[in-house]
């Protein structure tokens, strides 16, 4: 995948929380992580890009959702000013929904199915709004499913890292890595 | 067999119609309050398909398209007054309200651009230097305090090669920062 026009964005430091829970560090960046509650990936933006994907596979034992905040000094996160708007399909089912909330959420396995998401983060070290994407492609007991989300994080600040966290404090399991967009 | 990789792309030279527009070291074009921008000599030999990685903000009161059209030799494909040669399926999340069309524009429409929004864009196109014809898929997150999903996909009819495409919104300006990736093969 990394090449002249994208390439792994190595984390500084990682910390997970969570009993059992382990994490690391692969040699080219990716993180690998089990039975988090939370999971810090720090210094992972920089001035070097703009823009970045963050491709995740995860299974999360008893939720739906997987969400992540936007974080700096390896442990301060922003947990206001993020709005959503989302389409879901599953089978004939078509429905979308808006609002505010505490985090970006990015799509990736429930009820202990794997699923993936490829997510798109706009700008997150300038301090300006921060613009995400999400293609989530999760499955579980549902099937599997169609949940994209177009989100916005309106406080101007500047962001090296994310906090990952399952809703209902689930453990996950997974690889998260995220690449910068050359510019 | 080699994984894919992306290959970021420079454009021979732009063209632009408002206040600013610049080629940075990497390739990528970095643009202020402009109706129009084209990037010239971006699409070549060497790959079929890229990615176009698309930030913005916008001087629009209301919500205008932001389109996406074709270009070879310095000249775009079709005018405004000219055929519709763009065909797509679009569907708008907004609320929950859900809206899906297949429509035809003068250009690859790759989402709504709007006064005071911060806007990301991924467009997927593909084969648009090769005599075929160009197909696109584009996902897009618009908003501040009030956010949109919308997502297209289209074709253009003519089966010509393109070398580049000019970026322009409906009405208005755009500022902003545009990537081309080539999609190594």
């Amino acid at each position: 995948m990394p090449g002249k026009g994208l390439r792994i964005c190595v984390p500084s430091t990682i910390a997970v929380t969570g009993s059992g829970s382990s994490a690391s560090i692969g040699k080219n960046g990716s993180v690998s992580f089990t039975s988090a509650v939370t999971l810090r990936i720090n210094n992972v933006f920089s001035s070097t890009y703009d823009n970045y994907m963050m491709v995740a596979q995860c299974s999360v034992t008893g939720a739906f959702d997987l969400r992540f905040k936007l974080s700096k000094s390896a442990g301060t996160e922003s947990s206001t000013g993020y709005g959503y708007q989302y389409l879901y399909t599953n089978g004939t089912s078509v429905t979308a929904g808006r609002g505010t909330g505490s985090f970006f959420t990015m799509n990736t396995g429930s009820s202990g199915a794997w699923g993936g998401s490829t997510d798109y983060i706009f700008a997150p070290f300038l301090s300006q709004p921060t613009t995400h994407i999400c293609v989530g492609a999760p499955s579980g007991s549902a099937g599997p499913s169609i949940y994209d989300w177009a989100e916005i994080h309106t406080v101007t600040d500047s962001y090296d890292g994310i906090l990952v966290l399952p809703d209902s404090s689930s453990p996950v399991s997974g690889v998260i890595t995220i690449y910068g967009w050359v510019k | 067999m080699p994984a894919a990789s992306y290959q970021v792309m420079s454009p021979s030279s732009i063209n632009f119609t408002g206040t600013s527009a610049s080629i940075g070291g990497g390739g990528s074009v970095t643009f202020s309050a402009v109706s129009s921008l084209s990037l010239n000599n971006i699409f070549n030999s060497t790959y079929t398909n890229y990615k176009i990685i698309i930030r913005n903000t916008s001087s629009n009161a209301g919500t205008v398209n932001l389109l996406l059209r074709l270009r070879k030799n310095g000249v775009d494909e079709t005018t405004d007054a000219g055929p519709q040669l763009y065909y797509y399926e679009t569907v708008q999340a907004y609320g929950t309200s859900i809206y899906n069309a297949y429509l035809a524009a003068q250009g690859f429409p790759i989402g709504f651009t709007t006064n005071n929004t911060y806007e990301g864009r991924v467009i997927d196109m593909y084969e648009p230097f090769l005599e075929k014809q160009t197909t696109y898929r584009c996902i897009s997150s618009e908003g501040y305090q009030t956010n949109f999903l919308t997502s297209h996909n289209g074709a253009h009819v003519i089966p010509a090669s393109y070398d580049g495409f000019t970026l322009y919104p409906l009405s208005g300006t755009i500022t902003g920062l545009i990537s081309v990736y080539g999609v190594t093969e």
